[in-house]
């Protein structure tokens, strides 16, 4: 989806961000809310200029007027501010030639409105709002539960966690008839009781604290016990409301989690989770059918791609590569080629003749595919390498697959 | 109980409903394992609660959950004789939710009982691709269960009528040869439960054209097992109960080796080392347990909350293996889409449960001939066989099948599904054990 790759563009980048240093408090971080007219901008932004001029280090000083010179004349360019407001990082970072430290400028239009003003001078990018912006808010909560075992696991975007694991000494059938039988059978009832209860105990600890962000409660296991939990009191009023279903799964401990995300899927099915295990899924059902609509290498790939033969393009978040399209300073031979991203791109010599070489262009290779795909119509589906079935895609696959709208002639 | 009689343990299985727990009742009562008054008794309640039909089933559903939905959820235990044996009943649960419970009886089990309905339909559903039936039988092979005998019951609702039993003995006996089971030395007796058909006594008036035993009798076909005491201890424990005034009892079966009292034990996963004050097996105390013996034993130095089933019992010096990873020789028997490494179904071993990820597919096996069609594959699928580095995600004892078998070979679930069985072949210890 366009919003995933929007979303994987900007996390990239935070990541960049992060990492960048100024050499001392110059790096501005400016944060403008959604609605506040430029002008009003540009006004306090001279009025920040005045008073860096009276900044004591002089190469700080500099460095923080230069900053601010910067984004002023940027800013001068908008009409008005962007709907959602923008968030502008500008400064030298170092580098580890001193003297080299360049000027850099971002300009971000954030994914959701923008509600705070905030102007900081730091050492380092201030990120933190925007990264908070993108945390995936929204929580599904899975509760497994039998008479003698509990998991508890929150689905959140594209992660899936067991948080709690209970398990209870509530032994089986008693293996002798007779008189004591209906005693028996008395005790077991109330330490099943108990266990609930302490089932229900965990989950509010764990759920109460997030219950603004919890979407609904999504309840598994065999037999009663499900049922039972769920329509006694066992969790708090609050969160008893957010049950959103009950399902028969054969497991009722961590073993059952998957089974319930499996069965529970109609009610998940925004969830990014979803979207990625269903498309791998689907990736790997053509593959074992020998459908010959399903593809997978960068080569291969993008082969299909030029071709316009894929439907989805499955593309793992964590290959960490570039594509770099490059000319050769001596026999002007141009060609393109894929790099892990912390290749020392100076170090890059021409294929035909070694000679030193100028790079024209560079992308990291999840944009520079998911671009290729939606010029070419397909969906571009962003694999994480947290769930099973991510890190099982980027490891046997190389992380690059595609499912195709018709066969490829070999 | 007898102390000559060699001691065998049953499963009982098949799908849902086709009468495991009736027909088993039926047969004690006939057998007069059981008081009469009591099945009077059963009657009596079963009738208030408008399920009458199930008095016999009562005798081993005895949860109050069972008896209200008419369904085993846990395994049920009874003991009984025949001529030759003396028998631990295991009557497992049929519905799809609680496989995994019977996956544990027939862990335990030397043979087994299928029960399949003859009833219209209730056959054909239980050997559907989904259904347990087929399930059960792949199961019960899987875990180490070679002997069978097939009970076509609830030959009451189709007249007794031989083309039925023919067609479902056809049916079956393709089922059976493919999963591996000599099918000659099977019996398939026609039964009615209800009727109490060919249950200890043979019925000529209902079954004219049967010639076969009773299944009383034909129990007596099953032939002993080996005995394997001169190997190491191992119980995997399938229940534990804390008992007042007597403490800590784990129960399960000797599958290896020799338990006796006095004994100081190590329980793993959890490394609990304790003594073993007395052992018993149906509420007889027995000075020391044998490999097949189904027992409960009182130890000391262990809370019961530090242990639980699937942890497995074995001797201080030679403790039984808790890996970090394994590496198992699998068929896959079913799966909706092709596997590869990263995948994360539920394991089953002995009578443990853990989810369980496909570190590495190794090699890629021809299935016919068992040699080496590719190494490294990138996935495999249904009908597939090969060899795969696994890693179970919780700590759990598992030993070679060359050397332990009993501890060495299982089977893989997942979303309500069994995907796979097979056998360990090499181990990696876990650290610290
Ligand atoms: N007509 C007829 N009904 C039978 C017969 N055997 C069992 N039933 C009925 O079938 C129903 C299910 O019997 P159960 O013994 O509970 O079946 P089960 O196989 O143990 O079922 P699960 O343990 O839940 O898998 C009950 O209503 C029985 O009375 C039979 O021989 N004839
Ligand atoms: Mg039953």
């Amino acid at each position: 989806m366009r919003e995933d790759v929007e979303r994987y563009k900007l996390e990239k980048l935070i990541e960049e961000l992060k990492k960048k240093e100024g050499r001392g408090t110059e790096l501005v971080s400016l944060y403008i809310p959604a609605g506040r007219p430029i002008a009003d901008v540009l006004n306090t932004l001279n009025y920040e200029y005045a008073t860096a001029s009276n900044i004591k280090d002089r190469t700080t000083r500099h460095h923080v007027l230069d900053a601010l010179a910067t984004i002023i004349n940027r800013l001068k360019l908008f009409r008005e501010t962007p709907p959602n407001g923008l968030v502008v990082f500008a400064g030298y970072t170092a580098s580890d030639v001193p003297g080299r430290e360049k000027m850099e400028v971002y300009l971000i239009e954030p994914p959701q409105k923008l509600k705070v003003w905030l102007y900081r001078c730091d050492s380092r990018f201030y990120t933190e709002i925007l990264e908070d912006m993108i945390k995936v808010k929204d929580v599904y909560a899975l509760i497994l539960i039998e008479r003698d075992e509990a998991a508890i696991a929150l689905l959140r975007g594209k992660s899936l966690e067991i948080v709690d694991e209970l398990t209870a000494g509530v032994p089986g059938k008693h293996r002798a008839g007779g008189q004591s039988a209906r005693r028996f059978e008395r005790i077991i009832e109330q330490l099943v009781h108990e266990f609930y209860k302490r089932v229900g105990e965990h989950a509010n600890k764990i759920l109460l604290p997030i219950k603004d962000e919890l979407r609904g409660i999504i309840i598994g296991g065999p037999g009663l016990s499900k049922q039972e939990f769920a329509e006694g009191d066992y969790l708090h009023y609050e969160l008893k409301q957010k049950i959103i279903g009950v399902f028969d799964v054969g497991y009722g401990g961590a073993a059952g989690v998957y089974e319930l995300v499996e069965r529970a899927k109609d009610l998940l099915k925004d969830v990014r989770f979803m979207r990625e295990r269903e498309a791998v899924n689907q990736f790997l059902y053509h593959l074992a059918r020998d459908t010959g609509l399903v593809t997978y290498g960068e080569e291969e790939v993008r082969e299909a791609l030029k071709a316009n033969a894929v439907e989805k393009l499955l593309i793992s978040e964590g290959l960490n590569k570039i594509r770099i399209h490059a000319v050769c300073k001596a026999c002007k031979y141009e060609f393109e080629a894929t790099v892990r991203d912390n290749t020392p791109l100076s170090a890059l010599k021409c294929p035909k003749c070694g000679g030193d070489v100028e790079i024209i262009e560079q992308k990291d290779i999840v944009e520079e595919l998911a671009e290729l795909a939606e010029q070419g119509g397909a969906e571009t589906i962003i694999i994480s390498t947290q769930s099973n079935e991510g890190k099982e895609f980027a490891r046997t696959f190389g992380g690059i697959g595609a499912i195709l709208r018709y066969r490829l002639q070999k | 109980m007898s102390e000559k009689k060699p001691h065998l343990n049953l499963v009982v299985i098949g799908h849902i409903d086709h009468g495991k727990s009736t027909l088993m009742g039926r047969l004690l009562y006939e057998i007069g394992a059981i008081d009469p008054r009591l099945i009077q008794q059963y009657e009596e309640e079963a009738k208030k609660i408008g399920r009458e039909s199930f008095k016999y089933a009562w005798v081993l559903d005895r949860l109050k959950e069972e008896r209200e939905r008419g369904i085993t959820i846990d395994l049920g235990f009874y003991k009984f004789e025949t001529k030759k044996y003396f028998f631990t009943l295991i009557d497992a649960p049929g519905h799809r939710d609680f496989v995994k419970n019977m996956i544990t009886g027939a862990s335990q089990a030397d043979c087994a009982m299928l029960v399949v309905s003859a009833k219209e339909g209730e056959f054909e559903a239980g050997i559907s691709p989904a259904g347990q039936t087929r399930e059960h039988v792949f199961l019960a092979k899987t875990m180490g269960v070679d002997q069978l005998i097939v009970a076509v019951n609830k030959m009451d609702t189709v007249n007794y009528s031989k083309e039925r039993y023919e067609e479902i003995k056809n049916q079956l006996t393709r089922l059976l040869r493919m999963v591996g089971y000599k099918v000659d030395e099977i019996h398939f007796i026609p039964t009615s439960a209800w009727e109490g058909v060919n249950v200890s006594k043979r019925s000529p008036e209902k079954t004219p054209w049967y010639n076969g035993p009773p299944l009383y009798e034909a129990f007596d076909d099953f032939k002993e097992p080996p005995r394997p005491i001169d190997k190491p201890l191992r119980i995997p424990i399938q229940d534990v109960y804390s008992i007042r005034g007597v403490g800590t009892v784990p129960v399960g079966r000797v599958e290896t080796g020799v338990l006796r009292v006095g004994d100081k034990i190590i329980i793993n996963p959890p490394k609990a080392v304790c003594e073993v004050k007395s052992i018993e097996t149906h509420h007889t105390p027995i000075p020391e347990a044998i490999p097949g013996d189904n027992i409960g034993f009182n130890v000391k130095g262990v809370e019961k909350s530090q242990i639980r089933r699937g942890d497995v019992v074995g001797p201080v010096n030679n403790p039984p293996t808790v890996v970090d990873e394994f590496i198992g020789r699998i068929f896959v028997l079913y799966h909706p889409t092709a596997i590869a490494a990263g995948y994360t179904p539920v394991l089953h071993i002995h009578t443990a449960t853990v989810p369980v990820t496909f570190e590495e597919l190794l090699q890629k096996l021809d299935p016919r001939t068992g040699s080496v069609a590719e190494e490294k594959p990138q996935y495999i699928k249904q009908g597939d066989s090969a060899v795969v580095r696994f890693k179970p995600r919780k700590p759990v004892v598992v030993e070679k099948y060359s050397e332990l078998p009993q501890l060495g070979r299982f089977a893989i679930r997942d979303s309500g599904r069994t995907i796979a069985a097979g056998v360990v072949i090499d181990i990696k210890k876990a650290e610290g054990y």
